[in-house]
């Protein structure tokens, strides 16, 4: 039994106010396209469900066309419209427990834009994933949050 | 405001066995018992106990200033007799103090165990609580050691 304690933080500035960066986060739909849609072919969606609020859940299950399947399991702990959210989830693979993460994300303006912090304090456990290919994971999917804004953006 | 993070690690080694130390981390009666605070002048508002994966514990007391101190927990990775991993908020009357991330391990060595609680913490008031919460867990730890080696 290994247990590696990291924490990571990812900075990103979004062309758009901090509600509607929020709202990225806090409607289903548009959290969907760049947090579930967002995976490759080679990944189905099993399961994906969210409940936005404190003390809700989020829970999605995923299968890699190499049969293997990843499976996410969130607590919202606090949320403050347009300003912060607060989350606590696990990770697995099939029956193994990858991690045990605390999450907390801020949105603040700057200028027209709004500047997106993401703080992620991980346990990971017995060597079975790491805070570098976890960051990496996040990278992919803010990018796909970015990319979506500048889609409604355009399509606006 | 953004938060400020930062890490702690409390150590405690203890002169009970591995089964006696993960029964009063585990046992809702007998981690009542260290857990949750007995303090001159405080009242007990809320106590909720319980240890399992996808269990939530909250417990909320009033302190001698009238102000409400409430821990929300949610249990992340549970190894029976081996470790537990959870995440918790504090908050003062409702306004968030801080949401951590913490595990806590247990080790047999000999007669003893060492347990090892290792907390990355989130806190939202402004100010580093490091200290403070090193301090308070600390405390909690002094409290589940002298328990455990009273055989309970």
């Amino acid at each position: 039994m290994s247990i590696s304690h990291e924490n990571f933080t990812i900075e990103r500035t979004i062309a758009a106010p901090p509600d509607r960066v929020f709202d990225l986060w806090s409607d289903t739909a548009k959290k969907r396209r760049w947090f579930v849609d967002s995976d490759g072919p080679e990944w189905t969606t099993l399961e994906y469900d969210v409940d936005f609020r404190v003390g809700g859940r989020e829970h999605g299950r995923w299968r890699h066309k190499d049969g293997s399947e990843l499976a996410n399991e969130t607590i919202f702990m606090d949320i403050v419209a347009g300003k912060r959210i607060v989350m606590a989830y696990a990770m697995m693979k099939d029956d193994v427990r990858l991690s045990a993460s605390l999450a907390t994300v801020t949105f603040a303006a700057k200028g027209e834009a709004t500047r997106m912090i993401f703080t992620e304090h991980g346990a990971f456990l017995d060597g079975n994933d790491d805070a570098a290919s976890r960051r990496k994971g996040m990278e992919w999917l803010f990018d796909h949050l970015d990319k979506q804004f500048q889609q409604s953006e355009t399509t606006s | 405001m953004q938060p400020i993070h930062s890490t702690f690690t409390v150590e405690r080694i203890c002169n009970a066995s591995l089964a006696t130390c993960w029964k009063a981390w585990t046992d809702p009666e007998l981690k009542a018992r260290w857990f949750v605070a007995d303090i001159d002048g405080w009242e007990t508002l809320e106590s909720i106990i319980d240890v399992r994966m996808g269990g939530r514990e909250r417990t909320a007391a009033r302190d001698d200033k009238g102000v409400v101190h409430a821990n929300e927990t949610t249990f992340l990775n549970i190894v029976p007799a081996s470790r537990i991993a959870f995440a918790y908020t504090m908050s003062m009357d409702d306004r968030l103090d801080s949401a951590s991330l913490a595990v806590v391990t247990f080790e047999e060595d000999g007669a003893t165990t060492k347990l090892t609680y290792t907390e990355q913490g989130a806190y939202f008031v402004g100010i580093d609580g490091t200290i403070d919460r090193t301090g308070g867990i600390g405390w909690l730890y002094d409290k589940f050691k002298q328990q455990v080696e009273q055989g309970q």
